[in-house]
């Protein structure tokens, strides 16, 4: 279901149905997923459509950019790194493209969202929030329902680390899918007083992976801030 | 030579006054850097301040600064030319004193609204109570705000007001808990009530997973067992939450036959009351 299409097209998958078709000079974009309807006059003779999985922090509305992924436990030793795998809930961008513009038109997703307080309520931030298993290997998902984010934790510190949550900031987060899994890497190291970085890595987890269109990309909002500090614990 | 000539010119006179040539160079010297001094630093004042206040109230900032340094230059330069300011300054100083005895609110608003740009305890799109007028914060004013109350009045409030109120500012958290009291029968299941009402917060995607929401029987009511339910939510959609939870809270209840109880009172007559007695 993931890639470009030039309309009109219909497809189904996983529950998904979405289809353009000519109306009287316009078209006509619907999209069908648990239930709802939603629907978009397209006025664009050449132009075409893009469907990946984009940030997920966008739905059920932008109150906040960015993710929380809480896990079990995890004690980590002093002076050593980690890598294990999460998954985090997906969000699918529909876009159109004409000439040399790109828009977002539609953004979906199967999952139930859910939000949560990082931090207390006077000096904390609204984080989209999701619960996840520790996996050592690439866990098999449904790529329309869940992605892989393969976490390299890095522990420079002379302590023992408690980590159960990580906090990434939507604007930096970098999206690649293919056929059998949608994944971002992502780095999050250890600093001292409980503060912890989280940094996105541009590359796929497996070689040939696509790459999203994002949506801060088809904002042109430019973003200097790629990594975010998790002053507040993790 | 050099030097003799600066002396000369220093000294010339012009004609039918006692102004020197330097001294008129000095004025000029003085009015223009003043100027100068003037434009650059209005520019950099807007480009500071632009986005930050309204532009009506950023362009008459500029001009009171720009119009002060002006007249600090003026009066500066002009006893260079001879011209005496006591007299000016005297009325000046009246005019001074009346205009500040007249416009002592006005500057006691512009202080405030000088203050409150500093301090932000509000901030526009905020909602607020100020004193008993609650709304949203449309503008922030040099002299007064703009609240919009709920119900769409618009209501200018002197910055001086807003300075000496009580504030609450409803959104500068980022979060905050709203609470219902739920009561249900007496002969309904209280645990079952409770179930049901965390599965519905727990569905809710803006009830936030932490802090977690907290439901617990509170007290044994009049009419019914009460359940008090206290839910956190994200400041900039608290409403919208509290008003969707209650009436889906209600719903899910009655579906698992759990009711609301209507007031009762059970009566009861003495058999042999005097009254129904003689009847």
């Amino acid at each position: 279901m993931y890639g470009h299409y030039s309309y009109p097209f219909s497809i189904e998958s996983g529950g998904i149905k979405i289809d353009v078709t000519e109306e009287n000079g316009l078209y006509l974009y619907r999209r069908e997923c648990c239930g709802e309807v939603h629907d978009n006059y397209i006025q664009a003779k050449n132009g075409s459509i893009i469907i990946n999985p984009v940030e997920p922090v966008n739905l059920p509305s932008s109150v906040t950019s960015l993710l929380q992924v809480k896990f079990k436990n995890l004690v980590v030793e002093p002076q050593s790194v980690v890598l294990f795998y999460l998954t985090f809930p997906i969000e699918i961008g529909v876009f159109l493209h004409a000439g040399k513009n790109t828009e977002l038109i539609d953004v979906f997703s199967v999952n139930e969202q859910k939000y949560s307080l990082y931090g207390s309520p006077t000096k904390g931030t609204i984080v989209s929030y999701r619960e996840s298993d520790i996996y050592r290997t690439i866990p098999e998902t449904d790529i329309f329902k869940d992605g892989v984010l393969s976490l390299t934790l890095i522990n420079s510190g002379k302590d023992i680390a408690n980590v159960s949550s990580s906090v990434f900031d939507g604007w930096g987060m970098k999206l690649y899918y293919n056929d059998n899994c949608v994944s971002m890497v992502a780095e999050m190291n250890l600093l001292h007083n409980n503060t912890a970085e989280t940094t996105f890595l541009n590359v796929p987890l497996i070689v040939g992976m696509n790459k999203s269109y994002e949506i801060y990309t088809s904002r042109k909002i430019s973003v200097t801030k790629k990594s975010f500090l998790m002053e507040l614990g993790y | 030579m050099m030097e003799n000539l600066t002396g000369m010119v220093s000294s010339w006179n012009i004609s039918g006054t006692g102004v020197t040539v330097y001294e008129l160079f000095l004025f000029i010297l003085i009015i223009v850097v003043s100027f100068a001094l003037g434009q650059i630093i209005s520019k950099k004042l807007r480009k500071d301040i632009s986005g930050k206040i309204p532009v009506n109230d950023r362009e008459l900032l500029i001009k009171i600064v720009y119009f002060t340094i002006l007249t600090v230059g003026l009066i500066t330069a002009l006893p260079y030319i001879d011209v005496d300011l006591s007299g000016i300054l005297f009325a000046g100083g009246i005019i001074g004193i009346i205009i500040g005895f007249a416009g002592q609110n006005l500057f006691s608003n512009f202080i405030s609204g000088i203050v409150i740009f500093i301090e932000r305890p509000i901030k526009i799109g905020d909602n607020v109570g100020v004193g008993d007028v609650l709304g949203t914060v449309e503008d922030i004013r040099i002299l007064s705000t703009i609240i919009k109350t709920y119900d769409g009045i618009y209501t200018r409030i002197p910055n001086l007001t807003i300075f000496s109120s009580n504030i609450t500012n409803y959104v500068a958290n980022v979060a905050r808990r709203f609470e219902y009291s739920v009561e249900i029968r007496y002969r309904d299941d209280a645990e079952l009530a409770m179930s049901v009402i965390k599965g519905v917060i727990d569905s809710h995607p803006f009830a936030l997973k932490y802090p977690k929401p907290v439901v617990f029987v509170d007290r044994l009511g009049q009419n019914g067992v009460v359940i008090i339910v206290k839910i956190w939510a994200p400041s900039s959609v608290w409403w919208d939450v509290r008003r969707e939870l209650l009436q889906k809270i209600k719903l899910a209840v009655e579906a698992e036959g759990v009711e609301i109880p209507f007031p009762q009172r059970t009566v009861w007559f003495p058999e042999k009351n005097p009254v129904f007695s003689e009847k």
